[in-house]
């Protein structure tokens, strides 16, 4: 049996991408309401949302709110399918 | 044994200060423990169901406050239409106008506060859905003014009856609508009752449909509601989607 997706399987980044692939694909969340559901740092989610985005499994948008900078996150289809492919996996272990 | 006290603080204190530090500089995702495949699989529905409440209106407990609003407004009506009320029943139809204004109010702030700082395809769905329930009533009250005018000598219940069977198939196709947006099968099944309770006060007519909206409504709306919570709670605890 191949190995699970290291990228995903560790606790954090396994909940920020479990977070995300609820949110759907074409959405994005901003990241203080990602933080707040994910209970982390924002130092600590920045660390392993950088991984999943260097991966192609999420992304990060940076743009202005009306005079405030904001950053959105969302999962891109890859994200999806390799989550998707992670859960399967992860069942079969079980 | 003082000296020993001593060391064992020492130890205990150093061993705290490593784990504070390694708690705090979160440095190196990928040097993480690897996770259990049964503590992953609840690790990930956990974050799905906390998600899930976080970016949803809490569905069942708007069912609960809808159940409640039925229950108010149509037992005044009721009440000022059979005598068992002291109340006039164009006061009753007034009290039911800021009951059922309420209930809008609290179900728009849920999902509007629901869906903040969230972009995306769902946040038009959501606009375009609520306005439809605007555009929906808007025109209920307006076609109220206009039969009231069109049948001022008719009994106010012959009225009434007539606006609420017009109400309530807004309430059912924006329901099923609903459903079919985003994809839920409870809300359809729940359009489809509107429907048929509505089916059945119409044919009931106009002296009997209040009875079966204040019965019938409220408990739909239960209904509705348990479903939700027990759907919700077996999300959280636990089957993959």
């Amino acid at each position: 049996m191949a190995e699970l997706d290291p990228v995903i399987h560790a606790d954090a980044r396994l909940r920020a991408m479990s977070a995300l692939n609820t949110l759907g694909l074409h959405e994005s969340i901003a990241f203080p309401k990602l933080r707040e559901i994910l209970g982390m740092t924002a130092g600590n989610l920045s660390t392993h949302l950088r991984k999943l985005e260097d991966a192609g499994y999420i992304t990060v948008q940076k743009l202005i709110e009306g005079r405030s900078p904001a950053t959105y996150v969302g999962i891109t289809a890859t994200g999806v399918a390799a989550f998707e492919a992670y859960k399967k996996q992860l069942l079969e272990l079980l | 044994m003082f000296a020993d006290a001593s060391r064992f603080v020492t130890r205990h204190t150093a061993t705290i200060h490593r784990r504070t530090a390694a708690r705090n500089t979160n440095q190196s995702p990928t040097e993480e423990p690897a996770l259990d495949p049964r503590a992953a699989l609840a690790s990930l529905n956990q974050a799905a169901a906390t998600t899930r409440a976080s970016i949803e209106p809490n569905t069942a407990v708007i069912y609960f406050v809808w159940a409640a609003a039925y229950l108010l407004g149509y037992g005044l009506l009721h009440g000022a239409a059979f005598g068992w009320l002291p109340l006039a029943y164009g006061t009753a139809l007034v009290i039911g106008a800021v009951i059922l204004l309420a209930a809008i109010t609290y179900t728009a702030v849920a999902g509007i506060r629901s869906s903040s700082q969230i972009r995306g395809d769902s946040t038009f769905a959501g606009m375009a859905y609520g306005m439809s329930w605007m555009g929906g009533f808007l025109i209920v009250a307006l076609f109220s003014i206009v039969i009231s005018r069109l049948l001022a000598d008719e009994h106010l219940l012959v009225t009434g009856w007539l606006i609420n069977s017009v109400a309530i198939l807004v309430v059912g196709i924006m329901y099923m609508a609903g459903a079919a947006i985003f994809g839920d099968r409870s809300m359809f099944l729940l359009g489809v009752c509107f429907t048929v309770l509505n089916a059945a006060g119409l044919i009931a007519g106009a002296s009997a449909f209040i009875s079966i909206f204040a019965i019938g409504g409220p408990i739909l709306f239960v209904a509705a509601g348990i479903t939700m919570l027990v759907l919700r709670r077996r999300e959280s605890s636990g089957t993959v989607k």
